[in-house]
């Protein structure tokens, strides 16, 4: 139900500009996938090239062993949405929408999709150019779990969606992972609100993969030492610095590497509390510039 | 999960677009009756009217091979299929639209000769096409079918050329468009008659199937690798 995707040397270029570099990861499938990256970092050019958007320049890739572009066995498999949904007709009715996804993919839910639209408060008779941009990407969202595809992938699909819809969202995409496993891979700068759902992350930068982990190991490469600020000072001395914060004498420093039980151990003699650290800071840590 | 429909054309490129060419051509229709009842009125009914409306049913047919290949192959590819079965089964459209448009235009040749017999107008042509009455149904049928098939691909071409590379790609699949569309035109005879006379079915059909097919292959050539780009939200 869940095939592998398999990304060797892929290489996409623009003109003079290459947006993917020699990328190369697998991930098994079955699983909630992060894929983040700073802006222009090659997340959307790396989906476009899964979904047989766009032909790679150079490189393979492969979804269940075999090759993606115009192989309809693996393109019915695979479902993009995009953040603009640009993937339906703006002078179309979401009714005539969701009809033509109905024709088209292969495992459409229609009694799912009609749950959907009523819990995002979407009407099928609207047409799509007068939806606005939050409903745009709510119907995004429907069409790409009603299709059930796969590997479905949701590039920035949250874009212009009010909070209670992002969490909607999150929910239902949840709910039916459990309800029906498959490979979601979630493209996305809301690291902190959407990170609960990742089983596994790929960081990608200018185009190269900086990193791809389970969450709970990349986790656990940090930790934030909190207490009075002399003593978290002492024990955190030496090590890579991804934040700090202090109010008044307490201070809590997190801090990145390999994290030894000794300082651990030393840590909680001290009496200082040792807390997980966040994956937005992870990732700024792990995709930060050097200055010029 | 809900079960997969099998294609039809009837649903191609999207549900009941074939009733678009219905309904245009019910509206030019009434558009000639009315023209020619007031020609009758206040002037002379000297030769067909619907002759001259099927220029616009060639526009249509040039908007529909637009619309077709500029709209529908990305929404076909965005929902899983490969732009080889998308180019394959809008061939296969083409000819079906070229076909129930050319059965529309021939009925409504047979309804103009019928209403100007009854009113003892003469029912003359502008030109000598395959046909040279509004009474022969073949001929006319074979006539239109190639020319809004020209007109057809040339839009389908045109808008996979804007698709791949913007407006300068015109610049150089214009004059093939342009090419395949006159040179069907001659071959039937409604372009350029004193050139070749009146039409052949033979010079028709190896112009108007030729023509498509070439241009069929060119609007192939750019489709094969053709990127979905990210539309404006």
């Amino acid at each position: 139900m869940s095939p592998p995707i398999e990304v060797a040397d892929l290489r996409l270029r623009y003109g003079n500009v290459a947006a993917l570099d020699g990328l190369t990861f697998t991930l098994d499938g079955g699983k909630i996938y992060g894929l983040l990256g700073r802006n222009g970092s090659g997340k959307t050019s790396l989906l476009s090239v899964l979904a047989a958007f766009c032909k790679p320049s150079g490189g393979t890739v492969r979804i269940g062993g075999q090759p993606v572009f115009e192989n309809p066995k693996v393109t019915s498999q695979v479902c993009l949405i995009r953040s603009t949904c640009d993937t339906v007709g703006r002078s179309d009715r979401v009714e005539v929408a969701l009809s033509f996804a109905a024709d088209l993919r292969p495992h459409w839910d229609a009694e799912y999709a009609g749950t959907l639209l009523d819990r995002f408060g979407l009407s099928p008779r609207k047409t799509i150019g007068s939806l606005s941009r939050g409903q745009r990407s709510a119907l995004g969202a429907v069409l790409g779990l009603a299709a059930r595809a796969p590997v479905t992938l949701f590039d920035e699909s949250h874009l212009g969606m009010d909070v209670p819809t992002r969490y909607l969202f999150y929910d239902e995409l949840l709910s039916d992972f459990i309800a029906h496993p498959r490979t979601f891979v979630l493209s996305t700068h809301l690291i902190d609100e959407v990170g609960a759902l990742f089983e596994d992350v790929v960081i990608i930068d200018r185009g190269r993969l900086v990193l791809h982990e389970e969450v709970e190991a990349l986790r656990s490469r940090g930790v934030a030492v909190t207490g009075p600020a002399e003593a978290v000072d002492r024990i955190v001395n030496g090590y890579p610095v991804l934040g700090e914060r202090q109010l008044g004498p307490t201070k809590s420093t997190t801090i990145y590497g390999p994290i030894h039980d000794s300082l651990l151990e030393r840590a909680r003699a001290a009496g200082l509390e040792l807390g997980p650290v966040g994956l937005q800071d992870l990732f700024i840590h792990l995709t930060e510039k050097e200055p010029a | 999960m809900t079960e997969r429909r099998a294609w039809s054309i009837a649903r191609f490129p999207e549900p009941g677009a074939l009733a678009y060419a219905v309904l245009i051509w019910l509206g030019l229709f009434l558009l000639s009756v009315l023209f020619v009842a007031g020609r009758a009125i206040f002037g002379t009914v000297t030769g067909s009217f619907w002759e001259h409306l099927t220029q616009v049913l060639r526009w249509f047919a040039f908007g529909t091979g637009i619309w077709l290949t500029g709209v529908y192959l990305r929404l076909h590819v965005a929902h899983g299929r490969t732009r080889r079965d998308f180019l394959r089964r809008a061939s296969v459209y083409l000819v079906a639209f070229a076909a129930v448009l050319a059965a529309l235009t021939t009925v409504g040749y047979l309804l103009e000769l019928a209403l100007y017999r009854v009113a003892g107008w003469p029912h003359r042509l502008t030109r000598d096409y395959l046909f040279t009455s509004g009474g022969e149904v073949g001929p006319i049928l074979l006539t239109y079918v190639l020319v809004y098939l020209a007109w057809a691909v040339a839009g389908a071409l045109a808008a996979a050329t804007f698709r791949r590379l913007y407006w300068y790609g015109l610049v150089i699949t214009a004059p093939l468009a342009v090419a395949v569309v006159a040179a069907t035109e001659i071959g039937v005879g409604a372009r350029f008659a004193n050139v070749t006379g009146s039409g052949s079915v033979g010079l028709a059909l190896a112009s108007g199937i030729g023509g498509f097919a070439v241009a069929l292959a060119a609007t192939w050539a750019l489709a094969r690798e053709m990127p979905l780009r990210e539309e404006a939200g």
